[in-house]
Parts: structure tokens; C-alpha cells; sequence
């Protein structure tokens, strides 16, 4: 069905060939998983399969890419649309509607099929799918899950023979991936060819019949489904891959900190204009606490973060730092939040030109030690924006450090991101924990969650409620908690 | 009785209409005529909220003009003045643009930019710039905060630099994503067949309703006296 052939691919402006002699073939009804660290080339494969490459992308392909043994480059990129069907890692810019049946019916009405023909298979998917809730929405009033459930419907409208994936699940909760899964199951027993690029790796265990492990651009190795999911723990990590099963991590029991103690919510209540979000949220934060926050999309975990750093007001209740009354501009003056995109807190000129903005206090000496922690100072002249994910991330972390901050927020920081990157951001966090802040952590990211939390928080909208760790580690308690709180 | 609908067309010559009037046949009475009607349009369409608040700020700016710059001299008249009078005159325009971009969908846009018979070239990337309205108001949000936490401020003894200071940094990272945006934006209306040469079907076409009917009498009797001089 689909065949690569020794293919080489090198985008504009990159230094080395971003693909190598890549060759695979995919029979009709086969699952394909590709996997490798973040730039081994996933995304690219997955290009040239639905045909961006070359279509938007002018860089200099070697090689034939073939569906049905039609060169892909001959085939018309409306015609390729109807055979593959595309699903992307970012929910929020994968629409090209505003409203959710718009977006269901968008492929079939620019095939111009008949109305009642689109009726008809709109009515059929939304009962197959089961997102009867999600008919007539707003996009922007959903939440990441339930958008990118909407993206993989409006894909399975057009009933393509082939579904290319790349990284569905970067910003969705464990109940989204769960849905996921089914949906991918039964696209399998349609028949369906799917093709998928993914960090997360354990949900597709009985989904994949071949995974394809990447390296620099090059194919490294394919394994069966059975042999690479009975990779050892120390394999995997060698290769740099994700966790292959949620279930054996090792539970390191719950570390408590020193008694110390930092944040304190005292029964705060939150809303939004005249909508309540929170109401009578109370907790006690410690020095060097790292703590987990979850909780259904769509709860109010990122307003009780905007909340706890000043950004939004209290409605009931009052907030303390180290037993201190904090108001807003102390919140501000505090805490720090490292936002999900961190493309919108950088505003500087330059790496060292980012440091000394808004900071009368720190000295050069200051910002080349912090730089050099942080890896940062080989590239301090570079504008913040040519820097990768990794390295802006690091940026706004030392910033912070030179805003001498005790409290950091982090929304989502390893969404979409591979083993190493996320064992590197586990380790900026504990070193932040080591110096005295207190930490807190949204994250859908489980193995985050399990690895490196030594608390862990399970929002509800009138309570919040502490997760120990028991013989199970703390995915285990949030998953059941999630199926007890869906509506 | 559900809430007013109109047709998108409708709603593309009520903005045709008041830039045409605010800016060639200026009047008093007109603006206000104008103002009376397309603020009912949206009280009873759906986003009622909105345009309370800005008819409330609209009353606001009136009443500085009647009570304020009258007594105001020199720099300072010239400074306000242009920020009050010409931020009224052109509120016919703010309306008329809000209610398109709040109550039309990309895909109503399509339908009704077809039937006018304009090309495909033109209207992708008017409905694409409809789609992005709703991000950058997203977009700022975040920037919004990001500044917060960093203590971006304006102070008085630097007012210019600090000003410049803010328009930039929302200007950098807002540009950096829209070319990203915009990007993933193409990329999925490609892979989903916009390019299609065939005729599309629209599932909700658009169509002149009664209402669409009433406005544009209205709007053609208002046209009329305006000939006439009535104005």
C-alpha cells in the first residue's frame, strides 16, 4: 500500500539531511508505530506520506515515496486528501472552522459530495464515535481531548483508506488517550492502514504490528509488536524511548520535605466574571515540595495556577506565602509560571539581552553563571526565538533564577516531549526544589507524574484531594479517580 | 423565538455601508440612526453582552465631547479630541465589524463569498483571516500574563520608551506565532482537500431570511433621505 524507497529528505536551511536512505513498506490493514527521539526524523516519514512533503515544503528530496504504486509526487494533493487522512500533534491550529460541525463536514463539502449524503455519514460517524456532546461546539470552549477528538472525526469522515498520526496525544489526559485507543482499535478492524509517530508509547501495545525505532534520520531497527514491548526497562531507556507499559515503574514511596512551610490556600474560591470555578480549595505547600497537580480538562487546574501567581483574584479566601498574607503584586513578586508555549514569555533581543530585561539587580557576572548552569551560554548572543523547545524552556527557567523566584508553576512542560528531553527537565525542577522553591507541576504526563512528584493533587471543582502512593503509583489512583469524576 | 440571524452578505454590506457613510456623508443624525440600528441588530442577536458594554462606552465618549473638551485648550484638546472624536465617528465601523466576526462561521463566509461570485483566491485568505481573529485574542491573553509575571510597566519619567518597550513585546511573539499558526493552518486545510477544483456543497448555505429583507429596506430608505438631503 505504501512504499518507501531509499528515501533522503533535507529541509531548507538545515545543516545535515534530515532523513537518510529511509526504506519501509506498509501493507493495507497494517498499524506502523515510528518512534526515536525528538528530530530522528518521525515527522518527516509522516510528511511524505500525506504528501506535505513536497507539496508545502521546499527542500531536496531523494528517493521515490509510492501509494498503490503511484509515485505520491504525481497524484494531486486534493486526490492524496481523499486517500490519506491526517491527524496533527496541536489541537488548537489543526481546525480550519471555528465550529464543530463546520469541521466535521469540511473534507466532504469541498469533495462536493450531495447535502444529504454529507448529512448522512455526519450522523453515522457521530454515532460510531460516539460525540453526540460535541456536535455543535465552539473550538475554543474545548478542551484539548475533545478537540483532538474532533480532529480524528473530521478526518474519519471522509473515510480515507490511510491515517497518518503525528504525536495525537502530546496535549491529551489519560481518558482522551483511552478514547483514542478505541477509535484506532476499531479503525484496525475496518481495514484501515494506519501510520503513527509517537513519544507515548505504552496506549498503542495492542494496536502497532510493527515498530519502526529512529535514529539521526536513519531507520534503526524494526521490531514486532511482541519484541518491542518485551524491550527490558534499561533497553528502552538506552534507546531513549518512554515507558512501554504504565503499570511496573518503581514506586519510591512518599517523600515528605522539610516541615517548612510555603504556600497555604486558605478555602479560596475562584470564578470567572460571574461563573464560579473553585469554590473552597484549601492546601498547604512545603519548602521543596514538588506537586502534582490533575484533574479532568476543563476543572481549573491552569486558573488555580494563574491564581496562586497572581494573574487572577481571589473571590473567597486568602493565600499566604511562608505564613504572610501575599496579595497580588507579592504573588507576582514570588512566584513564577513556565507556561505550556513558551514562545509567548520571551520578549528579548537576544539570550543575555532576555536576562537584564526588567532586572535592575543582576550582574553580568550573575547572568553568565546562570547561563552556564544552564547550558544557555554558547548561544547567548542568538535571538531567544532560533533556540529549540529544550533550550527556551531552559531560558524562562533562568530567568526566573535571576528573578531570585521561590515558587514556580509549571504548565504541562513535557507535553510532546522524548525520554531525554523529559529526564532533563525532572532534573531543573529537583535542582529548583534543592535551593528551597516549591514547586508545582500541571501535568497529564504520568510518567512525569510518577517519577519525579512528591506530592500529588487530584482537583475537583468544590475540593482538592490528596493521592497517596500505595502498592500503585500515582497514575493508577489518577485514572480511577478520572472514571469516578467524568460526568 | 430564537435569536436574529442574518445573512453573511447582509452583514459584509452593513460594514460596506458605514465606512461609506462615516467617511463621505458625515451627519449628526446619520451616525446616530446608524448606531440605534446596528446596536438592536446585536442586542438581539446572540452576543447581546458585548455590545451593552460598548454602547455604554460609546455614551461615555458623547458625553467627554459635550462636557469635556470644551474645556480643554491647546496640546491637550488636540490629544483628546482626536482620540474621542475620531474613535466615535468610526463606531458604525467597530459594530458593524463585530457582529461579522462574532457571528458568522468560516464556513457561512465561504458559502456567501461564493454566491457573490468571488474567486477563490480571495476568499481562502479572508476566511482564513476570520479564523485567526479569535486566536490572537487568545494569543494576547498569554502574552498578557507573560508580562505580568516579568513586571513589564510603564512609568511615568520613561512613557515613550516603556510604551515602545510594550507595543514590541507583544509584537514579537505574536508574529512568531502567527507564521507557526499559519503554517499548521494551510498544512490542514491542505491535507483535507480545500484545493479541490470541483463545485463544494454547503451544508448550511446561506440564504436571505425576513430579517435580511427588513434591513436592507431599511438601510435603502436611509439611502434615499441621504440623496434627498434629508440629512
Amino acid at each position: 500500500m505504501i512504499e518507501l524507497d531509499n528515501v533522503s529528505y533535507q529541509y531548507k536551511g538545515s545543516d545535515t539531511t534530515n532523513l537518510n536512505n529511509f526504506s519501509l513498506t506498509i501493507q493495507k490493514g497494517e498499524c506502523v508505530l515510528l518512534c526515536g527521539k525528538s528530530g530522528c526524523g518521525k515527522t518527516t516519514v509522516t510528511k511524505l506520506v500525506n504528501g506535505i512533503i513536497p507539496y508545502l515544503s521546499n527542500g531536496e528530496k531523494q528517493g521515490l515515496v509510492k501509494l498503490n504504486n503511484q509515485n505520491i509526487e504525481n497524484i494531486p494533493m486534493y486526490k492524496l486528501s481523499q486517500i490519506v487522512g491526517s491527524v496533527f500533534q496541536n489541537p488548537k491550529s489543526q481546525f480550519f472552522n471555528l465550529d464543530t460541525d463546520s469541521e466535521l463536514t469540511f473534507a466532504l463539502e469541498n469533495q462536493g459530495l450531495p447535502v444529504d449524503k454529507i448529512k448522512e455519514r455526519l450522523e453515522e460517524v457521530t454515532n460510531k464515535l460516539a460525540i453526540h456532546h460535541l456536535r455543535k461546539r465552539n473550538i475554543f470552549e474545548l478542551s484539548g481531548g475533545e478537540k483532538q477528538l474532533i480532529a480524528i472525526a473530521s478526518v474519519y469522515m471522509a473515510n480515507p483508506e490511510i491515517f497518518v498520526l503525528d504525536e495525537p496525544t502530546a496535549n491529551l489526559d489519560l481518558l482522551a488517550i483511552d478514547t483514542l485507543k478505541e477509535i484506532l482499535l476499531y479503525m484496525k478492524q475496518e481495514g484501515k492502514t494506519i501510520l503513527i509517530a509517537e513519544h507515548r508509547l505504552s496506549y498503542l501495545k495492542e494496536i502497532v504490528d510493527k515498530v519502526v525505532f529512529m535514529e539521526n534520520g536513519f531507520l534503526k531497527e524494526i521490531y514486532t509488536n511482541k519484541e518491542f514491548y518485551n524491550l527490558s526497562d534499561s533497553k528502552r531507556k538506552s534507546l531513549g524511548l518512554r515507558r512501554l507499559h504504565d503499570e511496573i515503574e518503581e514506586v519510591s514511596g512518599n517523600r515528605y520535605t522539610k516541615k517548612e512551610i510555603s504556600v497555604c490556600l486558605n478555602n479560596i474560591s475562584i470564578s470567572y466574571g460571574k461563573k464560579s470555578i473553585l469554590t473552597n480549595i484549601s492546601l498547604k505547600a512545603h519548602k521543596g515540595d514538588i506537586i502534582g497537580i490533575t484533574g479532568s480538562n476543563g476543572i481549573g487546574k491552569s486558573s488555580l495556577c494563574r491564581t496562586i501567581c497572581g494573574l487572577h483574584s481571589l473571590t473567597k479566601g486568602n493565600i499566604t506565602y511562608s505564613e504572610n498574607l501575599a496579595r497580588i503584586p507579592i504573588r507576582l513578586q514570588m512566584s513564577y509560571l513556565i507556561m505550556q508555549d513558551v514562545n509567548h514569555q520571551l520578549f528579548g533581543e537576544s539570550v543575555e539581552d532576555e536576562c537584564m530585561m526588567n532586572n535592575d539587580t543582576a550582574t553580568v557576572k550573575q547572568i553568565e553563571d546562570i547561563l552556564k548552569i544552564m547550558d544557555l551560554f554558547s548561544y547567548r548572543k542568538k535571538h531567544p526565538m532560533a533556540l529549540s523547545g529544550g533550550q527556551k524552556q531552559r531560558l524562562a527557567i533562568a530567568i526566573s533564577l535571576l528573578l531570585k523566584k521561590d515558587i514556580y508553576i509549571f504548565d504541562e512542560p513535557t507535553s510532546g516531549l522524548d525520554y531525554v528531553s523529559m529526564c532533563s527537565v525532572r532534573e531543573q525542577i529537583i535542582s529548583l526544589t534543592k535551593k528551597g522553591a516549591t514547586v508545582f507541576l500541571v501535568t497529564h504526563d504520568m510518567e512525569l507524574l510518577d517519577t519525579l512528584c512528591n506530592r500529588c493533587l487530584f482537583l475537583c471543582s468544590d475540593k482538592i484531594v490528596e493521592i497517596f502512593r500505595d502498592k500503585n503509583n500515582y497514575s493508577v489512583h489518577v485514572k480511577r479517580m478520572l472514571l469516578e469524576n467524568r460526568e | 423565538m430564537g435569536h436574529l440571524t442574518l445573512d453573511v452578505r447582509t452583514k459584509l454590506l452593513l460594514i460596506l455601508y458605514s465606512s461609506i457613510v462615516v467617511f463621505a456623508f458625515y451627519s449628526f443624525w446619520l451616525e446616530t440612526i446608524l448606531i440605534i440600528l446596528l446596536g438592536t441588530i446585536q442586542f438581539l442577536s446572540k452576543k447581546s453582552l458585548v455590545s451593552l458594554r460598548l454602547i455604554t462606552l460609546y455614551v461615555i465618549f458623547v458625553l467627554l465631547q459635550i462636557f469635556l473638551l470644551p474645556k480643554l485648550t491647546g496640546t491637550l484638546l488636540m490629544m483628546t479630541s482626536f482620540f474621542v472624536v475620531s474613535f466615535r465617528r468610526l463606531f458604525p465601523c467597530f459594530l458593524s465589524g463585530i457582529l461579522l466576526i462574532n457571528t458568522t462561521t468560516v464556513s457561512e463566509l465561504t458559502s456567501g463569498l461564493s454566491k457573490l461570485k468571488i474567486p477563490r483566491q480571495i476568499i481562502i485568505p479572508l476566511t482564513v483571516t476570520l479564523r485567526y481573529i479569535p486566536t490572537v485574542k487568545e494569543e494576547f491573553g498569554y502574552i498578557k500574563d507573560a508580562m505580568k509575571i516579568r513586571k513589564f510597566k510603564i512609568r511615568k519619567d520613561k512613557f515613550f520608551s516603556d510604551i515602545l518597550q510594550h507595543i514590541e513585546c507583544y509584537y514579537v511573539p505574536l508574529l512568531v506565532s502567527a507564521s507557526q499558526i499559519s503554517d499548521e493552518l494551510s498544512t490542514s486545510a491542505v491535507t483535507r482537500g480545500i484545493e479541490n477544483p470541483c463545485k463544494k456543497t454547503f451544508l448550511h448555505p446561506c440564504s436571505f431570511g425576513k430579517f435580511d429583507v427588513i434591513i436592507v429596506s431599511m438601510l435603502v430608505i436611509v439611502l434615499i433621505c441621504i440623496i434627498n438631503g434629508t440629512f
